[in-house]
């Protein structure tokens, strides 16, 4: 392929390793070519399920970190990459009685009304999801447009690495999201379809029924 | 126009430019497709000759199957048995392997009937293909039943599939999605709260796709599952893939062998009662086809399974998704849903023209696809086809909301604009429709041995349809688990345990080359064997 730009021969580097690569392949694909044997940091492969999470900067700026998808991302010269797929973090949960305002959820997540609006968690979202709007938005008790805006999370962590204030943002999100589909309207032809289907199979009396191989 | 850090090179620029051109007239005119007829028989990778090899031993003995299956299947164990400590780790009375959609839910359902559960999984709970499905098919639109679902899913499977295991997973199809209303699955619905259903799929006879917003149904699910998981504080190993079934006195399956990816321990789990859960084997890239698949799907259910004598059905049958993504090559694998060709995006030969019906099932338009390289109107050369175009702009015309789709997004992040530019397309490994033989409890051939998900057969025949499989997972999840609860105060624990089938297994393999397995993971499987075997 004669694309100038892409010409070059791009060295990155990984844990601390430098690598060469090819232009035009992703970080995974620029690694594995290499040879490295990914046991862990390796998921779905195409940006849904957040396992290749790396923190990344630029050698020219290293005061600049990001956050990137190994798997989605395209490899680029100077890259320093560190994965963070099994960082932690502590997973708490706002329980189903709980009204949800802002007032409860920083009764549970009290580090929340720490925030010091530095966005850095923005910046660390490899899916580019605006972490610190949400969080703003959380403040007005404005719930919905922020499930929609964090549908995307792929829980790798990274903004709660980056946050200076320990707060887990994509914590957060995730139980605002549950909380906001629990009280969303329940469909009643599911429940009448339901109904007649467990009906049926009382009567039925199916008992797993054999293999036909 | 957008400048995208991916151009197309001179010879498929002008390609591309024929898809912009012949837009207005393809949208413009109708056309009858001809009638199918032995399209699949002719084109489908099902159905070559070549690639195919005879199973030498074991419950299949004498059928055929591919080449890159009958290897793994056959080869020698990773393991050597008479090195392995018999003497269990830990002791649970129900253990899960895998910990995708099935494993989860089968997790939560098993705990909360009170047995005590382990889960073993090769890299991270949730990490599955499970995350990437777009949606689950369910009988609840207005005009729909769970008969019509069961007559589609039948047909749709060349009538292959087992009737028991169709008419259980539609019919518990209301109370699943019952139950993840219950969880607090995010998913799309109208004012009323009914659900919003995505376009009538390939196969199916009526819209019944119920979906996360933004197709993200997969990645919702496993989000709310794990987290189920984690708070009912159920043990779940990680990056421990089971390497082989343990067996007991009476020829049960007693638990499992584990591997410690990271120290390269092998650790035993003595269980009453083991639940495969293990998915599928696109990364094994039967027919030297692109995946759309995880990282660990490679078969590692179906291997220990059949050495302990769990036999497999429909062994040849593998589900290719007509539109995987083709080029460039930093896009190769992923795939474009389905939904995206429901919702009116052309596919388009190197003639500018349509070629099938996008909206047939995905063997049919698999097959046309391959039809249309092998007949010099892909796109680049014959020998190299690249594939045919999917074109997107005409998509982002039709529902200006695709455009800020989650597809979309991961496209403009690598430089190419999907609403600018059609995008090359060719098949790729999706699904292992055959699998492990199972009634509709999810019991093998082997006692105390069970199986549910991907890594199970009989629920979709020779051809899947979509929204079925996240379907599957969790009915059979759930039912599995119900089952394997209610039977463990029934179970003693066996007081011995050994594995005189994997040594039985090692006399019989090739030893060939350097293939053992389980493979694990996706690499020339002789780097797998230096470093656990």
């Amino acid at each position: 392929m004669a694309e100038t730009e892409c010409d070059a021969e791009i060295i990155f580097s990984y844990l601390g390793v430098r690598y060469k690569s090819e232009a035009g392949v992703t970080i995974l694909q620029a690694l594995e070519d290499a040879g490295v044997y990914f046991t862990r940091g390796v998921g779905c492969r195409q940006g849904f399920c957040g396992a290749c999470a790396m923190l990344a900067s630029v050698e020219s700026e290293p005061a600049g970190l990001f956050g990137v998808l190994a798997c989605s991302t395209i490899v680029q010269s100077g890259l320093v990459l560190t994965p963070v797929s099994d960082a932690r973090v502590h997973w708490k949960r706002i329980p189903d009685d709980e009204g949800l305002t802002y007032a409860t959820i920083t009764r549970y997540f009290p580090e929340l009304a720490t925030c010091i609006d530095c966005v850095a968690c923005s910046d660390a979202c490899p899916v580019g999801i605006h972490v610190h709007d949400a969080v703003v938005s959380l403040r007005s008790d404005s719930f919905e447009p922020v499930s929609e805006m964090t549908h995307e999370c792929v829980s790798c962590s990274l903004c709660a690495i980056r946050c200076p204030r320990s707060i887990s943002p994509h914590v957060v999100a995730q139980e605002v999201r549950r909380h906001t589909a629990l009280r969303a309207p329940r469909s009643g032809r599911l429940l009448i379809r339901r109904e007649q289907q467990l009906r049926a199979a009382a009567e039925s009396n199916f008992e797993g029924g054999t293999r036909d191989d | 126009m957008r400048t995208s850090r991916y151009s197309y090179p001179e010879e498929l620029r002008r390609s591309a430019d024929l898809v912009h051109r012949t837009r207005g007239y393809r949208t413009s005119a109708s056309v009858s497709f001809l009638e199918v007829g032995d399209l699949v028989e002719a084109h489908h990778p099902d159905f070559r000759t070549a690639g195919r090899s005879v199973i030498p031993f074991g419950p299949n003995e004498g059928q055929r199957a591919p080449d890159e299956l009958v290897r793994v299947l056959t080869a020698p164990s990773l393991v050597d048995p008479s090195t392995v400590s018999l003497r269990p780790a830990r002791a649970t009375d129900i253990l899960i392997i895998g910990a995708g959609g099935a494993g989860l839910a089968a997790a939560i359902t098993a705990h909360d009937l009170g047995a005590s559960v382990t889960i073993t999984t090769k890299l991270r709970a949730g990490d599955s293909n499970t995350a990437m499905a777009t949606g689950m098919a369910c009988a609840v639109g207005e005009s729909d039943s769970t008969e019509l679902h069961f007559r589609d899913t039948l047909a749709a499977g060349h009538f292959a599939a087992s009737e028991e295991l169709v008419r259980a997973m539609v019919s518990e199809g209301p109370d699943i999605l019952y139950w993840l209303e219950q969880l607090g699955v995010r998913l799309a619905k109208d004012r009323r709260g009914d659900h919003r259903l995505i376009g009538k799929g390939g196969g199916h006879s009526t819209a019944r796709t119920v979906c996360s917003p933004g197709g993200l149904t997969g990645l919702e699910l496993v989000r709310v599952l794990r987290e189920e998981v984690r708070i009912r504080t159920i043990p779940v190993l990680e990056y421990a893939p089971a390497v082989e079934l343990v067996m007991g006195s009476k020829g049960q399956c007693s638990g499992a062998v584990v591997l410690r990816t990271d120290t390269g321990q092998l650790e035993v789990i003595s269980a009453k009662i083991t639940i495969l859960t293990t998915g599928g084997a696109g990364q094994l890239r039967v027919g030297g086809f692109a995946t759309s698949n995880h990282h660990g799907a490679t078969a590692d259910g179906l291997v220990i399974a059949y050495r302990a004598g769990a036999g497999l059905r429909e062994i040849d049958s593998v589900q290719y998704h007509p539109t995987g993504s083709a080029w460039p090559q930093a896009t190769r694998g992923w795939l474009l849903t389905e939904g995206i060709r429901l919702s009116g995006a052309h596919l388009v030969n190197a003639v500018g023209e349509r070629f099938v019906d996008e909206k047939r099932t995905r063997d049919v338009v698999t097959s046309a696809i391959l039809r249309e390289c092998a007949q010099g109107r892909g796109i680049g050369p014959t020998e190299t086809c690249f594939g045919v175009w999917l074109d997107t702009p005409l998509l982002c015309e039709l529902e200006p909301e695709f455009e800020a789709s989650p597809i979309v997004h991961k496209y403009r992040r690598i430089g190419l604009d999907p609403c600018q530019e059609p995008l090359l397309v060719f098949p790729t490994q999706h699904y292992y429709n055959g699998g492990l033989c199972v009634d509709g409890w999810g019991r093998t051939h082997v006692p105390q041995l069970h199986a549910a998900g991907e890594v199970s057969g009989g629920t979709h025949g020779r051809n899947r349809i979509g929204g079925n499989s996240l379907l599957e997972v969790l009915v059979f999840g759930r039912r599995v688990a119900r089952h394997a609860a209610e039977m463990v105060p029934t179970i003693a624990r066996s007081p011995r345990l050994h594995l005189d089938h994997v040594k039985c297994h090692n006399g019989h393999a090739r030893s060939s080359g350097e293939t053992r397995s389980p493979v694990l993971f996706p690499y020339p499987s002789a780097s797998t064997a230096k470093r656990f075997g």
